[in-house]
């Protein structure tokens, strides 16, 4: 059509991905010079597989372009199989901690698939999450290991990060499978000026229909979202995490009593502050429907008002799903760093930099030469 | 329009700016780089490919940048760039289309889970497709090479594409990427061919690409049956000798050669008995290529 | 003799199955597994599905009725280590009656 290649037209591919979660019906309207924007943006914002599953729900997909239908299902396959060895991984650690009858709550992504909550198998799972008692978490650490488990190799500050002052012993991973095990005792790390009171998590924790297996409650798997999309100073998969947020209050939202439960909760574990920055992000970016009554009870947990106000806008700066077309791209991380240790790092300063540059720099990098799995 | 119908000025000023896109089927790749030497090695390697405008869909939107930081004027390097995200480590600029080729393949394989992606190099005659899986040792892309000079339709060398629905094996022309012997092995075979430049001290030696069939490049969107698996086992000096394999035995190396075999599940373990019932599978053992070329032609012959 | 274990097919389980010369190819579909059986194990994955709850003394019988072969061949600890490879495969349940 074009001989000269015209310049390309901006689209906002985060309005677009946003509006393509809560609505999409509007999907349909959409030219393919949008759909490949909308596409990008879903996949960099690791939301393509939740994008492909919004779409199936929907009864869409089969109606849509062939390219953007193939990438949905494409992106839906593989995040499902993730889903699938989360299960089994699971299942592995299961039987590894039954001889010892090692209580055993599952967490976060291998919880939601437990659940089956819809949303489950579209996330992109690197490792499943368990949380054992504090005064066990050597013990179990031992009978992963026993199993064949290896812990990951660290030098003696990692070593000393996650067993001082995060909540978790380095990942184990089981040779020649996929997904690593992450063993917690807690929901909070240490260092975080959180302190929720671990025993309140076992109490209400639930049965599933695996035998041996608990999950947190409702409530608490909300919090526990709730703490783990603003403590993590990683700024990168946010938006996901909030996607998250919002299936989890769209699952449980609608069972009687489950707000107000919700609510004094945060207030009995001290939580307060990251719930009510979750209904902030969540209305604001998400437009996720909080019932009035839980967002007037969570302003209780607000900051003081500048503070309110800066926090308010950084959140939503930063919690809109990045655009891959923006090249270079902005650097939201400063601003999330600042915002993450103001509020929950215990960590000095002079400890923090050093620690986060360090995380940087082990961010994953591909040998694109090594056969893909 | 062909990549080679534009001059190479063009394709340097349009990847410096909205971006060249052209059609490598089954996909569109969009190529933005402000390098003068990727357009200019570029221009040459694709040139029997099909421009598409910059501004319509893209599967694949690649940027090569040259990298920042203090390094960059000492040994400059460059960045592979998809979807906002920088997958890989950098390379040495002069490097950049050894590193967009590999990166590309790269992005392709994980986007393309409605087929089963086998790790083989495919070519074809009379509709019939001949597998050639990756192993260690194999040669098949070299072998998938000399075939494809020798009359054979170029489907891949790296990617066996078959439809989760329907069996078909689909083509994914590219350049074949040649590495050390294998450079001069080909130029002796086919003095005719074009490759391209040579890129020594790669992570995989020195390697060169050499230039896809403009025949092959054209009928890129036609599917083909699978005739025959052959996994090939290149030893100098060997003589050639291509021995069936039993059908339990073939099906377990065929999904384990696949990258996403177990990520497709079901139907991949379907796709895979399709293919396994619906032909023979082989081990050629070979040390020379007209020889294995022969061979070939012994189990993939008369029928047509 | 065994009469505490009982063995099934764990719900939910579909397996698919390919039947070669050479050896017949299982898909477990709830895990995504693939598995290479050889006759013994096709055969006990056979009777455990045609009568679930079976003790491994009776799977031990009528496996060896199966193949028409006798104790010497299949001997009872190499039927109990095969059950507990099924079970940790995922393959089997078992309950302890």
């Amino acid at each position: 059509m074009s001989a000269g290649g015209r310049a390309v037209a901006h689209v906002d591919a985060p309005a677009l991905l946003v509006d393509a979660i809560l609505a999409p019906e509007r999907l349909a309207a959409l030219d393919m010079a949008a759909w490949e924007r909308l596409l990008a943006c879903a996949r960099r914002n690791a939301v393509l597989a939740y994008l492909a599953e919004r779409a199936m729900r929907e009864g869409l997909i089969d109606s849509l372009p062939e390219a953007p239908r193939a990438a949905l299902h494409s992106a839906r396959t593989s995040a499902a199989r993730l889903s699938q060895l989360a299960r089994w991984e699971l299942e592995r650690v299961r039987r590894a901690f039954a001889p010892a009858a090692m209580p055993l709550i599952a967490l976060k992504g291998v919880a939601y698939v437990v659940r089956a909550l819809p949303h489950a198998t579209t996330r992109i799972l690197s490792d499943i999450d368990v949380m054992v008692p504090r005064d066990r978490i050597g013990e179990a650490e031992q009978a992963l290991v026993d199993a064949g488990w290896q812990g990951t190799k660290l030098d003696a500050y990692d070593q000393k990060y996650y067993r001082e002052w995060s909540h978790e012993i380095p990942p184990l991973h089981y040779p020649g499978r996929l997904l690593s095990v992450d063993v917690h005792h807690t929901i909070c790390p240490p260092v975080s000026r959180l302190r929720p009171d671990a025993a309140q998590f076992w109490a209400d924790a639930e049965p599933c229909e695996i035998p041996g297996v608990r999950l947190l409650s409702p409530v608490d798997s909300v919090l526990h979202a709730a703490v783990h999309l603003f403590f993590d100073s990683d700024f990168d998969g946010r938006f996901r995490e909030l996607v998250d947020l919002h299936e989890l209050l769209t699952a449980f939202g609608g069972v009687s009593g489950f707000w107000d439960a919700l609510i004094a909760r945060a207030k009995m574990q001290g939580l307060g502050r990251p719930l009510y920055y979750t209904f902030v992000a969540l209305t604001r970016v998400l437009r996720t429907p909080v019932p009035a009554a839980a967002l007037a009870a969570s302003r209780a947990f607000a900051p003081p008002p500048l503070t309110d106000r800066w926090m308010t806008n950084t959140l939503e700066t930063v919690l809109t799903p990045v655009d891959p077309q923006i090249w270079p791209p902005a650097n939201r991380a400063r601003l999330w760093l600042l915002f993450v240790r103001s509020h929950w790092l215990r960590m000095p300063a002079h400890l923090l930099v050093p620690h986060l540059v360090r995380k940087s720099m082990r961010r994953v990098r591909v040998d694109p030469l090594a056969a893909p799995r | 329009m062909n990549v080679g119908e534009l001059s190479p000025a063009l394709v340097s000023s349009r990847m410096a700016a909205d971006g060249l896109a052209v059609a490598i089927p089954p996909v569109t790749v969009r190529l933005r780089s402000p390098l003068r030497q990727v357009a200019t090695q570029f221009h040459s390697l694709y040139a029997d490919y099909v421009v598409a405008d910059a501004s319509d869909y893209a599967d694949i939107d690649v940027r090569l940048v040259p990298a920042g930081g203090a390094r960059r004027w000492l040994r400059p390097q460059v960045q592979f760039v998809v979807d906002g995200v920088m997958p890989f480590d950098a390379f040495p600029q002069d490097h950049a289309l050894p590193l967009f080729e590999w990166g590309l393949n790269w992005v392709f394989s994980h986007r393309m889970h409605d087929h089963l992606v086998l790790h083989a190099a495919a070519v074809a005659r009379g509709g019939r497709a001949l597998l050639l899986p990756a192993w260690p040792g194999s040669g098949k892309s070299t072998l998938a090479a000399s075939l494809a000079s020798r009359g054979w339709r170029f489907f891949s060398d790296e990617f066996g594409l078959v439809k989760l629905d329907g069996g078909d094996v689909i083509p994914f022309v590219r350049p074949v990427a040649l590495k050390n012997q294998s450079i001069a092995v080909m130029r002796a075979f086919d003095p005719h061919a074009f490759i391209g430049t040579s890129f020594p001290k790669t992570r995989k030696g020195t390697v060169a690409h050499l230039r896809a069939p403009a025949e092959s490049v054209r009928r890129a969107r036609e599917p083909a049956r699978v005739g025959a698996v052959v996994f090939p086992d290149f030893e100098a000096g060997a003589e050639a000798s291509m021995r069936r394999i039993d059908k339990a035995t073939a099906f377990l190396k065929l999904a384990g050669n696949a990258f996403n075999y177990e990520v497709v599940g079901e139907r991949g373990f379907k796709a895979v008995a399709a293919i396994i019932r619906g032909c023979e599978s082989y081990i050629l053992r070979y040390g020379d290529l007209d020889a294995a070329h022969a061979a070939i032609e012994g189990v993939m012959g008369d029928r047509a | 003799m065994d009469t505490s274990h009982r063995w099934r097919i764990p719900a939910g389980q579909r397996l698919l199955f390919e039947d070669f010369d050479d050896g017949i190819v299982a898909f477990d579909t709830a895990v995504g597994a693939t598995h290479l059986l050889n006759v013994s194990a096709a055969e006990t994955l056979a009777i455990i599905e045609a009568a679930p709850d079976l003790a491994t003394d009776d799977i031990h019988r009528r496996l060896l009725a199966r193949l028409e072969i006798g104790e010497d061949a299949l001997p009872y600890d190499s039927l109990q280590e095969l059950l507990a490879h099924l079970e940790d495969l995922g393959l089997v349940a078992v309950r302890t009656a």
